[in-house]
This record gives structure tokens, sequence and C-alpha cells, in this order.
């Protein structure tokens, strides 16, 4: 049974059967537009909790004209934005420069295609769902390099091959540590996922949650890892030469990818769209907003990492990590091969501070000068 | 940090009028006292700031990410911090005990007690720490001012030009960012036949080379900012 928020799909559902093909259509022009608003609107949201919360953290107001509590504020931004003009720099590949922030915009939207709002409610489910958002989700990186090799401007240039670099290194704990969460729900269908959470992963797998919550992190690129966009060093990174509408889509994108982010960490660890009393989509949206909130708080607590630092915490402290929590939840799986008793939580809780207090005595972060 | 820096210009602002260039001082004295409500606003301060220190130090002094960018990075060796005449924090956090106001007393400063933090190798965090404790040092210093300030006139009776006999004059003070001095030549007019500012920025910088060669762009950042410059200062 599908239903979505505002509007009874049940209905046409009866009127139009699903392997028809208009009924495929409708749903996919009905769920294409609740994906748009839902992305638009809570990046607006998004842009105005982190401006507000980073406000309140380093003890200043943050935007409060516009509107109540300068609600409006992201609005007048767009507005601005849209109508200022777009420069292309002289020497720029024009065709690259102009493309890349399509390039990166799309894969980002499509992530959401799988995402379930509410039991069913989702454009498209996948058997292969959480693939498909591993896949969709690095193609964005094309755009991000697009942009900084088409800007001709050396300091995107950096930002992009820096944004590469943490991209390739930090999928791979991201999808070992989305593995165990597989393993348990024995689907890779997002919509499985969700149900199959009668326990939330979080609780199931600490570890994995702090790995896929690190890594995530650093895939979007989000403080103390948004090395692309060091504002102090690299001027803005890839989007420096960018301006009007594709400095803005650059920006949506970048909240968008938060959002996927942040809706992917709910999907998979925090029960998704289930919860009490209040209706799902409600309880999604409520998840989602929190996971993005500890994310500014990280931001506004945390300093940026070195480049260095930041793939030796990949490669050095995450891998392994994320393959020993591979190796202990199938053993946990195989040992209890219908439902994981409650006990586990405790012993996985255990294992993970232990892990993680001792694997953080054994690797080196980074290097020192190097000698010229 | 702002939220400190308010405060301090508030007080600033009380004394002087202004919130940036406080112009008060004058040859002899200033150009006015302090307004009655000064004395408490300042004691309230002296009361808060140290919780704002601390408030810092728990979230930086041992913060992982900061030791592993600021330990070891773009370390001036004691040598070759005297040899380029650093000064003030930066070179204090090369573990030279140099601080005009004990070496060299001027005003007052020899009737306060205060230490003289230094590092011990000269990197980053060692200058960080520095001017940690030379905060809470300060707050020490204003303290004792405040309890042992005399009551009077602010301005001694001075000719409006003044017109200093033949030859020359050099005077420092141990400002935040290192020595600040003044260097006159006078040939008994009512201007200077020479004026030479010595800027702490300035020289400072020149050991920036030193610091930051075989670091990586992202540390040039951190290097820089524990220099601790003003461009004003450097460009003249």
């Amino acid at each position: 049974m599908i239903t979505s928020p505002g509007l009874n799909l049940e209905q046409y559902w009866q009127i139009l059967p699903p392997d028809w093909p208009g009924g495929f259509l409708w749903h996919w022009l009905v769920f294409t537009i609740i994906i748009i608003v839902f992305v638009l609107l809570l990046v607006m949201g998004y842009i105005w909790l982190e401006r507000r919360g980073m406000g309140r953290m380093q003890a200043r107001l943050g935007p409060n004209r516009l509107g109540p509590f300068g609600l409006l504020q992201p609005v007048a931004d767009a507005v601005k934005v849209l109508i200022k003009e777009d420069l292309v720099p002289t020497n720029a590949d024009k065709v690259v420069h102009l493309l890349a922030p399509i390039v990166a915009f799309t894969p980002t939207l499509m992530i959401f295609a799988v995402v379930p709002f509410q039991n069913g409610a989702l454009l498209a489910d996948l058997n292969i769902g959480i693939l498909y958002v591993v896949a969709i989700s690095s193609v964005s990186t094309v755009g991000v390099f697009m942009a900084g090799w088409g800007s001709n401007n050396k300091y995107s240039l950096l930002g992009a091959m820096r944004n590469v670099a943490a991209v390739v290194s930090y999928e791979i704990p991201l999808v070992l540590s989305i593995i165990g969460v597989v393993l348990i729900a024995g689907s890779l269908s997002l919509n499985q996922i969700v149900l199959a959470q009668d326990i939330p992963f979080i609780l199931l797998q600490p570890l994995g949650f702090l790995l896929f919550f690190i890594a995530g992190c650093a895939e979007i690129n989000r403080s103390p890892f948004d090395l692309m966009e060091a504002d102090s060093e690299l001027v803005a990174g890839f989007h420096t030469e960018y301006s009007g509408m594709k400095f803005a889509l650059f920006y949506l994108v970048e909240y968008a990818e938060a959002l996927a982010i942040a809706s992917i960490i709910t999907t998979l660890f925090l029960g998704g769209w289930r919860g009490p009393l209040l209706p799902p989509w409600l309880w999604f949206v409520i998840k989602v907003i929190i996971v993005f909130f500890v994310m500014v708080w990280t931001r506004s607590t945390l300093p940026r990492v070195r480049i260095d630092q930041l793939m030796a915490l990949a490669w050095k402290f995450l891998l392994p990590l994320a393959l020993i929590n591979l190796l202990i939840t199938g053993i946990q799986v195989l040992a209890w091969p219908d439902a994981l008793p409650w006990g586990v939580i405790f012993l996985n809780f255990a294992i993970a501070v232990v892990l993680v207090l001792l694997w953080s005595k054994l690797f080196k972060l980074g290097w020192g000068r190097v000698e010229v | 940090m702002f939220r400190e820096r308010e405060r301090v210009i508030d007080l600033f602002e009380m004394v002087s009028g202004q919130r940036l260039l406080y112009n008060f001082m004058r040859v002899g004295g200033f150009n006015q006292d302090v307004p009655e409500e000064f004395f408490p606003a300042l004691e309230k301060f002296i009361r808060q700031m140290p919780r704002y220190i601390n408030e810092y130090e728990q979230l930086l002094k041992e913060n992982e990410i900061l030791l592993a960018r600021a330990k070891g990075v773009g370390i001036l060796p004691r040598e070759m911090a005297i040899s380029i005449s650093a000064s003030g924090p930066v070179l204090r956090a090369s573990g030279v005990e140099w601080d005009l106001r004990k070496v060299a007393p001027y005003s007052v400063y020899d009737r306060f007690e205060f230490d003289i933090p230094t590092g011990t190798v000269g990197d980053c965090y060692d200058r960080y720490r520095v001017r940690v404790i030379e905060m809470q040092q300060s707050l020490r210093i204003i303290e004792q001012a405040m309890r042992d300030i005399p009551s009077g006139p602010v301005k001694s009776d001075v000719p409006q030009l003044i017109r200093p006999p033949v030859g020359e004059a050099y005077g420092c003070i141990e400002a935040p960012k290192g020595e600040l001095g003044f260097y006159l030549v006078s040939d008994g007019s009512i201007a200077p036949y020479r004026c030479h500012i010595r800027a702490p920025s300035l020289l400072n910088l020149t050991a920036l080379r030193e610091m930051m060669v075989g670091w990586k762009i992202q540390d040039a950042i951190i290097i820089f900012g524990s220099i601790d410059i003003t461009m004003g200062e450097v460009d003249r």
C-alpha cells in the first residue's frame, strides 16, 4: 500500500494498476514532485538551521532580519543569487564549466528515488537500493572535478583534487559499514531494511554507525573534513569561479548531499520512518533534521584536518575498524540466524568502545615536514 | 572570540570614546580621566574573563585535531628566532625568556608580579599556548594595576609645542605582538628630523620562510596565523 503526505495515492492506485504503464507514469510524476519539494524545502531549512545554530554556538545571533527568526533568509539568498550576473572566466573550458553544476546536482537528486519517506512511499523500490545509492552518490564527484578543471584556476583544481581523493578513500569504509547493516537486515532494499529494524540498527551496529557517520561527513565534505572548500586556504575551493545560478546549484548540491547522507543514516541506522504516535513521514523528517543538527554541531566544534591526516584517518583507522566490524557482525549473524537478541546491544557497544580506544593508540595521523 | 573582544572594546570605548583607534594618550598624560563607570565594568570583566579562557582551554587545549595540526608544525629554532630579531610571543615560544616589561622595565611594570610564559620547541602549538597563558598573566597585571591606581590629575602641564634638544632617542614597549619601538632624530625643531617605527609584525614575518618550507599549503595557514601579524604594520 502506498500513501504519501497530503495525497491519497491509494485511490489512484485502484484506478490505475501499477503494472500498467500509465500507472507508473503517474507514480513517477507524483514522487518526482514530492522529492523536489522535499529537497528544496529541507535544504532551505538546513541552511537556516546551520546559520542560526552555528550563530548560537559561536555566541552571535545569525540571520534574524527576514521573517520570524530569520526564517526567510534562504529565500532572500536564493533571489539574490538568481539575479546575479553569470560570470565565466576567459580561459575557462566553457562547456565543462557549464555542465559541471548539472552533473553534480543530478545524482544527488537521484539518490532520493530509493529513500522511503513512509512504508512503501518511494519512487522506485529497487531490490538493490543501497547499492544504487553508493553508485550514484560518487557520480557528483565527477561534477566537482569538472568544476575544478573547467574553471582554469589553481585553487579550484586543488580543491577538486582533494575532493576526489577524499571520496575515493572514504567510499571504502562507507560501503563496508553498510554491509554490516545489510547482513543483519538480509536485504539491499532500503524499504526492507527499515522494515527489518525492530531494534534500530544504531544499537546493533554502534561501530558501524560511527564509521558511516564519519565517512559520510568526509564524503560530503562537512567540517572537520571540508578540505575541498576550505575557505581560509583555497578561497572557496572548486566553486571559486562560479557565480549566479551555477553557484546556487553548487550551494544546493552541498546541502542536498548533506540531506542525502542524513536520509541514508536515518534509513539505515535510526529506523527510518518508524516511530510511535506521529505520522511516519514526520518521524522521517525529524530524524533527518536531528542527524543534520549533529553535523552542524561537529562543524562548529572541531577544527579542520590536513589532507594527509584525512587520508590517514580513512586508510589506517576507518578501514581496519570497518573490516573488524564486518567480521564481528558476520559471526553474530551466523550465531543467531533468526534475530539478534537484545544482549548483543551491550556486547556491541563494549566492542565499539574498546576498538576505537585501542585503535586510536595504534595509528599515526599524517606525516611531518617534507625535506627539500 | 568576538564575545570577549566586544567586552574589551566596550572598555576601550569607555576610556577613549573610540572603538578602534584608541587615541587618548598625550605627551604628559591622558586627554581625560576615566569615567566613573569604568572601574566597576573592568572589575566585572576581570571576574568573567577567566571563565571564558577556561572554556577555550577545554575546547582546544587537548583537542586531538588541533594537536595533530599544530604540534611540531612550523618550528622556529631558538637561535634562528634570536638572529632574525623576532620578539613577543613568537620569540618566547622558541624558549627565550625575553619580555621588555621584565628585562628593561618601563613605566610601572617593575611593581607588578607576573610570569613570562615560554615554549620549549617553538612550534605553532607552543605559540598558541604562550598566547593563552599571556592572557591569564595580563589579567593578573590588570588586577594589580586596578588595586594600586592612584587618583589625581591625569595630565601634567606640557606646552603645546615641544622642542626636544638635538639628538636621537629610542623608546620601546612590549606590545601584544612583540617589541614596538619608536626611533626619533631631532634637529631641535618642533617636527622630528627622522622617525622610524620598529614594527613587531614585520620582523616576526621574516621568520616565515624558515618555518614554512617543506610544509603543505594547509600548514601555511596555521603557521601564518600563529605569527599573528597585522598587515597594516608590515606594509608601510
